[in-house]
């Protein structure tokens, strides 16, 4: 597939990561599976930012998005004993409190970056002058 | 107890009813064309586009189903309201910027207009309508459902009385107005909810003693429950954190929006906006089941008959009459915004995407038809909706998975990805429509279930993904060179 589509190489990524999805909920590897549904959604996001990916806040948001949910899941795993004494943060058992605090919030930072490099990168009023000079029908 | 005999809800739902009728007058005079009919006339400034998309993606399964999951199975259902964060990214990211591009260069009224655009030829649109209608039809049949019983409480009348005011007032200003008197009132219906939200919030951790005790209780129930799995287990909660995530890209009432939108450059602050507001009103789904569930077990509240009356039980025991009132209006609007939307799109489906397909070519009168199947659709949903509550309940339970299998890959990756061809679109579509409906319809009879709990429309969503990338790799070398425009979308 290469060489025809800049993002040849991040849908076979989506490809591969959807089959290992697969592969892993037949034998209940849930941790991985968490692991690999999150990295489908930092895929899917790099897929549409397209072009502006090679930029630093685009390339910083993709790889630590990652990198947070790859932590993430398998720290909420690892925190989430029902045989342990209940201990709180922020009101609420340690698992579900990094759910609440953390999983919830943190993707809004994609909206953030979207925003931010949107003139810059994404739709330049030169790009869309040039886009509708070419191809608009009004 | 009808809650009429509290006037103040009665009051509130009433107004919002008027409202809902005055803006049905206004949009009217200003439905001229089939295009101010389906996409608004392009006319939605950056607000109004977003607060329409949160609220039409927000229905009443938001509002009362929500709820009713947490008290049932604890945490496990907030993975589907959380990844609304990055839901809401993704379809600006993946979408928002090429589909509206798409639309200055060709007349696109539709998603299916948008697939036809991209990969040309009659079946992909055809495919694409084809999942629309089937997917239409049962959320229409469970939002229809639920403004009858919401009115049978709110005024205490009966089911055929509700449905009868509820759903005069939803086909006049569908049908007047089409979707631009949805949007608008979509904007009206979006801000109620947000303060019906944050105000239940509060009386929310006033009612369970704060957090921390709602948590310290629920604990002592079980430690399942309030862990960040809720008592479905990891599996469940992740595949729907999955799903909802990149379904909400696949959402036809959520991403028509973007074709609504008046310029271009005004998506910009839309991905994080109604991303933060959608947390607003998620906070009422988390809140509510969690205080109930919790003072049912500290023995302060006798325990539901049925989770969904977590919300309704709730307002009316923990929340002043007027805060009540607003939140059941906001139930409504979150009801009617998303029968409203598809409303819309079934119409347009029906009138202009099948005929398109199998014709080539709409009627000349489009926007009488489109009025007139709107009326229709919403007669046939209704009569699905009393009579055949079966097939509903199964269709309106496969909706979002559907939508995000058929929608996602297709439309999604087509428009971000060159070698995407028209026949691995109809195959990923005909994939997601049989695996969900099989499973489901296997799951229901007690035949068959995915084991480890894993979500059925999670699994035709990968499976989808797999076919589409797959058969677009085979098919790909001999596929037909895509035109200027359409290049010049997906390369800007």
């Amino acid at each position: 597939l290469s060489g025809r589509d800049p993002n040849d190489r991040w849908v076979l990524a989506l490809f591969a990561a959807a089959a290992a999805a697969l592969l892993l909920f037949t034998v209940n590897a849930w941790v991985l599976f968490g692991v690999v549904a999150c990295a489908m959604l930092v895929l899917s996001l790099a897929v549409g930012f397209g072009a502006a990916r090679p930029l630093p806040l685009v390339s910083a948001l993709l790889a630590g998005l990652f990198a947070v949910y790859a932590v993430l899941v398998p720290l909420m795993a690892w925190v989430s004993r029902p045989d342990q004494p209940l201990q709180l943060f922020l009101g609420l058992p340690a698992g579900t409190a990094l759910l609440v605090y953390a999983v919830w919030p943190i993707p809004l930072a994609a909206g953030l970056v979207y925003a931010l490099v949107f003139r810059r990168e994404l739709l330049t009023p030169e790009k869309l002058r040039q886009f509708l000079a070419g191809h608009g029908r009004r | 107890m009808p809650l009429i005999q509290t006037p103040t809800i009665a009051i509130c739902v009433v107004v919002y009813l008027v409202c809902c009728f005055g803006i049905g007058v206004w949009a009217l005079r200003r439905t001229h064309n089939p295009a101010d009919f389906f996409v608004a006339g392009r006319s939605l400034g950056p607000l109004v586009m977003m607060v329409a998309a949160m609220s039409s993606i927000m229905s009443g399964f938001g509002f009362v189903g929500g709820p009713g999951l947490v008290y049932h199975s604890g945490a496990s259902s907030l993975w589907m309201t959380f990844a609304a964060t990055i839901g809401f990214a993704l379809s600006w990211v993946l979408l928002g910027k090429r589909l509206r591009l798409l639309a200055e260069t060709r007349p696109i009224l539709t998603l299916p207009d948008a697939v036809a655009a991209r990969y040309g030829g009659r079946g992909p649109r055809m495919a694409m309508a084809a999942a629309i209608v089937l997917g239409v039809v049962g959320y229409l049949g469970t939002q229809i459902l639920a403004v009858g019983v919401v009115l049978v409480s709110v005024l205490g009348v009966s089911l055929g009385v509700g449905l009868l005011i509820g759903l005069g007032v939803l086909a006049f200003y569908t049908v007047a107005g089409g979707i631009l008197a949805g949007v608008y009132t979509d904007l009206f219906q979006g801000l109620i909810m947000m303060a019906a939200s944050g105000a239940v919030f509060y009386f929310a951790l006033q009612a369970g003693g704060g957090l921390g005790q709602i948590s310290a209780t629920l604990w002592a129930m079980d430690p399942r429950f309030i862990g960040p799995w809720g008592t479905r287990g990891p599996l469940a909660s992740l595949s729907w954190y999955l799903v909802f995530a990149l379904g909400w890209v696949g959402q036809p009432h959520g991403i028509t929006k973007f074709l609504m939108l008046k310029k271009v450059e005004d998506l910009r602050w839309g991905a994080f906006l109604t991303g933060a507001a959608y947390m607003v009103c998620s906070l009422l789904w988390m809140s509510i089941g969690l205080a109930m569930r919790s003072v049912v077990e500290a023995g302060k509240q006798p325990p539901l008959e049925v989770p969904d009356l977590a919300a309704p039980a709730f307002l009316m025991s923990y929340t002043p009459p007027i805060v009540a009132g607003i939140v059941f209006a906001g139930l409504l609007a979150a009801i009617m915004s998303t029968a409203n939307s598809f409303l819309n799109l079934g119409a347009a489906a029906v009138v202009r995407d099948i005929p398109l397909a199998w014709r080539g070519r709409t009627s000349k009168r489009e926007l009488g038809w489109s009025r007139v199947a709107t009326v229709v659709l919403l007669a046939v949903a209704t009569v699905f909706a009393l009579y055949m509550q079966n097939l509903v309940a199964l269709l309106g339970t496969f909706g979002w998975g559907t939508f995000a299998a058929a929608i996602f890959p297709s439309v999604a990756l087509g428009m971000n990805w060159k070698r995407a061809t028209g026949a691995a679109c109809v195959a990923s579509i005909l994939v997601s429509l049989v695996v969900n409906f099989t499973l489901e319809l296997l799951s229901r009879h007690g035949i068959y279930t995915l084991p480890h709990g894993m979500n059925v429309g999670c699994f035709a969503l990968l499976l989808s993904l797999l076919v589409f990338i797959g058969v677009s790799w085979i098919t790909g070398r001999g596929a037909p060179p895509l035109p200027a425009d359409v290049k010049a979308v997906l390369e800007i």
